[in-house]
């Protein structure tokens, strides 16, 4: 959340106070929308009850009116009654420091019949009365009838918990209570100092952003105006300016606002700058904001300060006088935070909120040609404040729907992890509405591990089939409310301070071309964000992600990308806490034709029509159909099986469902049984061994034996009492359009299905399909995948001219040769 | 960055070069591996209509 704060100073409502120019100030800044108004002090020329009143209702009007927070501090003008050695009035605390001055505002209207504010009546100071009740005599300015109808002064506060996003305003009187005021000089009473450090210190709800605000300067002005009197300057100081400074830079506030000297100006400062854990204080100073200010055109000045979402700040100085009215045109932007300094203090603010802390995560990922994400977390330096707690650290990723978890691939390293270390899996999310979900897994870290130099440990897990490789895929698993369905990224959200974020990404030669970026995003409620049991950033499924473009921008730079490996690196600094840092890119599309495209999409729909009310059973299929898919069986089984003792042996000839981005078997014989496959039997796009087949258009050999767990067969819900077989050698073989069957590897979109051949056997032809292949055996594969296309075509061809005595579902065999 | 090894990938085939897997099958190999004649009459049922399909088309006149 953006946060607007408009800052006036020195309004000196009086003598030489122009309204008109007042009401264009207000103008100017209403169109801000700030959420904070605050004034800097000397609301009022000379402290009357009246006027303070006045300057009260003016103040609160318009910062209701914006639907902002009113804070002000006094300035000399406000509570010092005249002359070099003027003793405080008390009644700036009475009037402002209370919610309730109604008896008072009743009064002032039952006397002048005009609402108080900045009005050329209540400008001449007006005398209200107290009524005849009260003995029908005058009131003079601070006289004690008038006087007895405000609330006395309450103890000030100090401290001001806005309630905005974690914003922090700490107001100064530098008006010395108690003492007299040397002309206009100022001093904050030692008290409210120990007060102000008592409060802040009991404060336990961290704030990300610190403001104080203070009449007089912090720091010297640099540049007198024109005019000035030389010599002025030691009658206008701040006498503890350097111990205000020890404490405000102390407990860390960002930002000092001030006003006093009428002059613009702005400061920074760093008292540790080669510290890391030091931090960096904004002094500004806003000057007068509607003073008369003749042959003076940057006579008046206030300040609009934007923090934005992720915290930078910016300055912007609005000039105008000399019978000008502010004019957004010509306002300055007086600073912008380098967003190395915004980083730093939001490290900072997380280092004070997180007891954990981690000297370096690397992320490595690595995506295969097949669509796997392999990750590898290494976590060293792991510390904590408090060792007794926050053991278990948590990881999670997202699995996408066609995706699963590789349980046989989660382990810790280790070589690498300190002794101990343990890691327990959690059960799987809900799927959300695109179908992904989430696997979420604890490392324990043995008892009072965090300790002394920190703990170190490793762990790599993996997701199958977890991103589209292809545009085509994108299109295809596009989802209603998917508003990034045509790119791809792996991301890291930072759960608790890290000094550096490491990012690798590995790509597959398929997607070597594409040109992946970095974006930052931010959480909506950054930087308020909630902590888990765990002592990290609570990642809320409800809280949305929005990209933060200048961090991104920033950050950009730090990204690296190798084309001729497919390695991206990036590496970040002090990652803000609750942001998700990403990498993403768009999958290559394919150059595609309309009218093949089509003819394939019809082809697929006339299997799909002719399997609907059929089951897979050769059986159920009009006679030719089911001749051709027993040529190809019995050819594929005599090549390519054991032909062992015992073996088992399916073929299945399958085809792509788009509706349900998935491949359905339409003719399937097990040796097994004469049970057709369940109907709602479903191979998801890129998952199985014809699933991979099928979107890389390359025939997959798969060897249990020799397996890399990221590519499994899927298994099937078996018939009543039918025994399951675990298929020990799977071949999937992608069945394209003509046009692309002399293509290497021919898109998806231009296939139909897959035709597979699985034995139960060791050792069949498709185990030696893993080796480098003999004439026998290449020619033997040619063979079949020529068949698996003459069928499946000579199919589609039956279906699109049926001939009479097809339809009638005889089954068995007949001579195909019609 | 050490290389994140966890065995291979779906090893996938490419027995031809794009066009050379239909030609590579001629009736003698169909006949060297004892396919029926049934089953070589629909290969070479497919292999024609890919043979048509991928010609280059005639000269008009």
């Amino acid at each position: 959340m953006t946060i607007r704060i408009a800052h006036l100073s020195d309004l000196h409502f009086g003598e030489k106070f122009n309204i008109a120019l007042w009401r264009a100030v207000k103008d100017e800044i209403k169109r801000s929308k700030p959420e904070l108004l605050i004034v800097s002090g000397d609301m009022v020329d000379h402290p009357s009850p009246i006027q303070l009143l006045a300057a009260k209702c003016e103040l609160r009007s318009f910062a209701e009116g914006m639907n902002a927070k009113l804070i002000v501090v006094p300035g000399n003008h406000d509570v010092k009654s005249g002359g070099w050695w003027g003793r405080r009035k008390d009644w700036f605390e009475r009037i402002f420091y209370n919610d309730d001055t109604s008896e008072a505002e009743a009064i002032a209207m039952r006397d002048f019949g005009e609402p108080l504010g900045f009005t050329e009546f209540y400008r001449s100071d007006p005398k209200p009365t107290i009524g005849l009740l009260d003995g029908l005599k005058r009131d003079l300015v601070g006289g004690s009838s008038f006087a007895a109808h405000l609330p006395n002064a309450p103890k000030k506060p100090l401290v001001n918990q806005t309630g905005i996003n974690k914003v922090l305003v700490a107001t100064l009187d530098s008006n010395s209570v108690g003492k007299r005021i040397s002309f206009a000089t100022g001093r904050v009473d030692d008290r409210e100092l120990e007060a102000l450090q008592a409060e802040l210190r009991a404060i336990t709800d961290p704030y990300f952003l610190r403001i104080a605000v203070i009449h007089h300067h912090v720091l010297p002005i640099a540049f007198a105006k024109a005019g000035r009197i030389l010599g002025s300057e030691p009658l206008m100081v701040l006498h503890n300016a350097g111990t205000v400074l020890s404490i405000l830079s102390e407990h860390r506030f960002d930002i000092v606002l001030h006003g006093h000297h009428h002059v613009a100006q702005f400061a920074r400062l760093d008292l540790s700058p080669s510290d890391e854990t030091g931090h960096t204080m904004a002094v500004v100073s806003a000057g007068c904001g509607a003073l008369e200010t003749e042959n003076d055109a940057e006579g008046n000045c206030f300040n609009l300060i934007t923090v934005a979402a992720n915290g930078q700040i910016e300055v912007e100085s609005f000039r105008y006088g000399g019978g000008a009215t502010p004019n957004r045109q010509k306002r300055y932007t007086i600073y912008r935070e380098p967003l190395t300094t915004t980083k730093r203090r939001a490290s900072i603010r997380a280092r004070e909120r997180h007891s954990l802390h981690c000297r370096t995560r690397t992320q490595h990922y690595r995506i295969t040609e097949t669509g796997d994400l392999v990750i590898e977390s290494t976590l060293e330096g792991l510390t904590t404040n408090d060792p007794t707690q926050f053991h278990h650290r948590t990881h999670s990723v997202k699995v996408a729907r066609d995706g699963w978890f590789v349980d046989a691939l989660f382990k810790p390293d280790r070589t690498f992890s300190s002794p101990g270390v343990k890691m327990t899996m959690s059960p799987a999310s809900a799927p959300t509405s695109r179908g992904e979900h989430s696997r979420n897994f604890i490392v324990d870290l043995p008892d009072d591990s965090l300790r002394n130099g920190g703990m170190n440990y490793r762990v790599r897990y993996a997701c199958a089939n977890n991103f589209n490789m292809t545009r085509w895929e994108c299109i295809e698993r596009k989802g209603p409310e998917n508003d990034v369905w045509d790119k791809e990224y792996v991301g890291f959200r930072v759960p608790h301070p890290i000094d550096v974020l490491d990012i690798h990404l590995q790509l597959p030669d398929s997607l070597r071309d594409v040109r992946p970026y970095l974006q930052c995003l931010a959480p909506d409620n950054y930087p308020a964000y909630e902590l888990d049991a765990n002592g990290d950033a609570k990642f809320q499924s409800d809280v949305k992600l929005h990209v933060d473009t200048g961090m991104t921008l920033h950050e950009a730079s730090s990204l690296s990308y190798q084309l001729d490996t497919g390695t991206c690196t990036f590496r970040i600094e002090k990652p803000l806490v609750g942001y998700q840092y990403r990498v993403l890119w768009e999958p290559p599309s394919t150059p595609e034709s309309l009218t093949i495209r089509t003819e394939v999409i019809d082809q697929r729909h006339a299997i799909l029509n002719a399997l609907s009310g059929r089951t897979s059973c050769a059986s159920r299929w009009p006679a030719r159909i089911a001749r051709y898919f027993e040529l190809f069986a019995e050819e594929t089984e005599r090549l390519l099986s054991r032909r062992a003792d015992g073996e088992n042996r399916s073929i299945e000839f399958f085809v792509y469902d788009s509706q349900e981005t998935g491949l359905r078997p339409f003719l399937a014989r097990r040796s097994w049984t004469t049970e057709p496959l369940a109907g709602d039997f479903l191979v998801p796009l890129g998952r199985g061994i014809a699933g991979v087949a099928f979107r890389q258009g390359r025939i997959v050999p798969w060897v249990k034996q020799r397996r890399s767990h990221l590519i499994e067969p899927i298994p099937y819900a078996p018939a009543p009492g039918e025994h399951v077989f675990e298929m020990h050698n799977i071949l999937a073989i992608p069945i394209c359009h003509p046009a692309y069957a002399r293509t290497d590897r021919p898109p998806p979109w231009a296939c139909i299905g897959v035709a597979c051949f699985a034995s139960t056997a060791d050792g069949t032809r498709v185990a030696r399909l893993l080796e480098p292949m003999d004439k026998e055996l290449t020619e033997q594969i040619l063979i079949v995948r020529g068949l698996a296309h003459a069928a499946i075509y000579a199919i589609i061809k039956s279906l699109e001219f049926p001939e009479e005595d097809d339809d009638k579902g005889t089954g068995g065999a007949s001579n195909g040769e019609e | 960055m050490e290389q994140i090894d966890l065995g291979d990938d779906a090893v996938v085939l490419e027995p031809h070069g794009p066009g050379e897997w239909v030609e590579a099958v001629t009736d003698k190999v169909l006949e060297a591996h004892q396919i029926s004649s049934e089953a070589a009459l629909l290969y070479r049922e497919w292999a024609k209509m890919l043979e048509a399909m991928h010609s280059p088309p005639k000269p008009s006149g």
